[in-house]
């Protein structure tokens, strides 16, 4: 079960995505984030406190995302990890990559 | 051990499957269409129990996405396991609360059959509606179940040809081996569907290697990125035993797959390692893998792990690691599947080595193997584990 809402703050579009980003949902997630990244907003948040689980996929979803936040120059930051998806990340080394924050108004106010 | 609930395994099952959760699976709209023509009904559809809703990857007839669980016919399929019908679903007590049976025009004949997976656990059902009274015969009912085992099978299909493939493709080795007074055991449970861990090992004179990888990412093209970053890893293991820095190995093997990564647009983590069984040292490297242990016979745990993330992810330098194995020291590496099968992720160090510390390197990995046959992995799952015996 997943499904992303889409909010904007001050000129930044926060995505939330809900329940599982594993490989059945990982598909759904690029695209939202790649729309989200060429819609011209100066930043893009995803606020990762709405998911209950992450895998391996949702892991690379979340790592290409900012690969292609990096080639397009958009900011993105991820904020709101649970425990779980943050064991994830660490045991990936992607938190060196993604830099989490704690909160969604932490991931705005760092701009 | 955890007790599993039937939903918690239904869930698992669901998750593993991997079906899309919008649009439909064209052979499970065509069998479908075939119920309504076939038995002259509005609308047909499979359904599967996802959480506390129902989804419907395939299907004919006026339709929704999804349905919250309570409000469907199918939910009674989960009580029975058996077929469940009604004639008039607006005088029976089970359904005729059920908002399409309150609709204008009220859905009064209902017709489903349980779809289960192979280990008996029912995922969804196959279900005919109608508007109208209706009272199938028992020719009618018959052919119903034969396309209820047609969509079954479809359902389960996907899943069981992509495990096909991987096993083709992987040369896992299958025994213990044994160099002087080292060992290398390591075995793999593969997940339903393609979990895609790699694992090998092997020595060459008094040199041994091992090493783990997963690609981050399922699917067709997970499956197919497997064989090449099998092929890279294992093409150049002559230069590892010979000496080669394992940060060059795997840059190496980065650099053969670049172009594979960049289009599937995975990456793939590693740990690798490499022994001399005379001078007893341990050299490492991990591309974002993090999941190894070092057990000290002396009652220490040593996490061996590097700040590299995963192959694909950025081009850059990688680092060898070295360390000494003293007699009676373990290093334990397991795929991140093992994670989905402790009680507490966060603290699987922990829950690793109460696993392994008691006992031999075999009965630990048949242990910890052990849990994925008690609750469907949604990942494969491996255990490597090295020892200098004592």
């Amino acid at each position: 079960m997943f499904e992303i809402g889409v909010d904007r703050v001050e000129g930044a579009t926060v995505l939330q995505p809900r329940g599982r980003l594993t490989m059945a949902s990982a598909g759904a997630f690029r695209d939202a984030v790649t729309t989200a990244l060429h819609a011209g907003d100066q930043l893009v948040v995803i606020d990762l406190a709405g998911l209950a689980f992450i895998d391996s996929s949702g892991l690379g979803a979340l790592a290409g995302a900012q690969r292609i936040a990096h080639a397009g120059d958009v900011p993105l930051r991820v904020c709101g990890a649970s425990d779980q998806v943050r064991l994830a990340m660490e045991l990936t080394n992607l938190d060196d990559l993604l830099q989490p924050f704690v909160t969604v108004d932490a991931a705005l106010d760092a701009r | 051990m955890t007790i599993v609930s039937a939903d918690e395994r239904r869930q698992r099952v669901v998750d593993i499957l991997g079906l899309p959760e919008r649009g439909s699976l064209p052979v499970l709209d065509r069998i479908a269409r075939i119920a309504r023509r076939m038995f002259d009904v509005p609308s047909s559809a499979v359904t599967v129990f996802d959480a506390d809703r129902v989804f419907i990857p395939g299907g004919s007839g006026d339709l929704p996405e999804s349905i919250p669980r309570e409000h469907t016919f199918c939910q009674h399929v989960l009580d029975t396991s058996g077929p469940v019908t009604t004639s008039d679903a607006t005088c029976d007590p089970r359904f005729r609360d059920l908002p399409a049976v309150r609709a204008d025009p009220a859905i009064r004949f209902y017709l489903g059959y349980p779809l289960t997976e192979p280990g008996g656990t029912v995922i969804g059902a196959f279900c005919v509606f109608d508007t109208r009274t209706r009272e199938f015969d028992a020719a009618q009912v018959a052919e119903f179940s034969d396309l209820a085992a047609w969509a079954q099978r479809e359902l389960l299909a996907e899943a069981e040809s992509g495990r096909a493939r991987a096993a083709q493709t992987a040369l896992l080795p299958d025994r213990p081996l044994r160099i002087g007074d080292w060992s290398v055991t390591g075995r793999c449970a593969a997940a339903l569907n393609v979990g895609g861990d790699y694992f090998d090992y092997g020595a060459d004179g008094h040199v041994l290697h091992a090493g783990l990888a997963d690609v981050m990412g399922k699917g067709t093209a997970a499956a197919l990125l497997g064989s090449s970053v099998h092929g890279a890893l294992r093409g150049a293991i002559q230069s590892v035993t010979e000496g080669m820095d394992l940060g060059r190995y795997l840059q190496r093997a980065e650099t053969q797959l670049a172009d594979e990564l960049d289009r599937s647009g995975a990456f793939v983590t590693v740990f690798q390692l490499s022994a001399d069984t005379r001078t007893h040292r341990l050299r490492y490297a991990d591309a974002g893998f993090g999941l190894a242990l070092l057990l000290r016979a002396t009652g220490e745990r040593e996490r061996l792990t590097g700040d590299d993330p995963p192959l694909g992810l950025r081009r850059r330098e990688r680092r060898e690691h070295q360390v000494e194995l003293l007699p009676g020291d373990r290093l334990v590496c397991v795929s991140d599947g093992v994670l989905d099968l402790v009680e507490n992720p966060v603290r699987w160090p922990e829950a690793v080595e109460s696993l392994v510390r008691p006992s031999t390197d075999a009965e630990a990995i048949d242990t910890i193997l052990g849990l994925a046959t008690e609750r469907p992995p949604l990942d494969d799952v491996t255990v490597i584990i090295v020892q200098r015996h004592p």
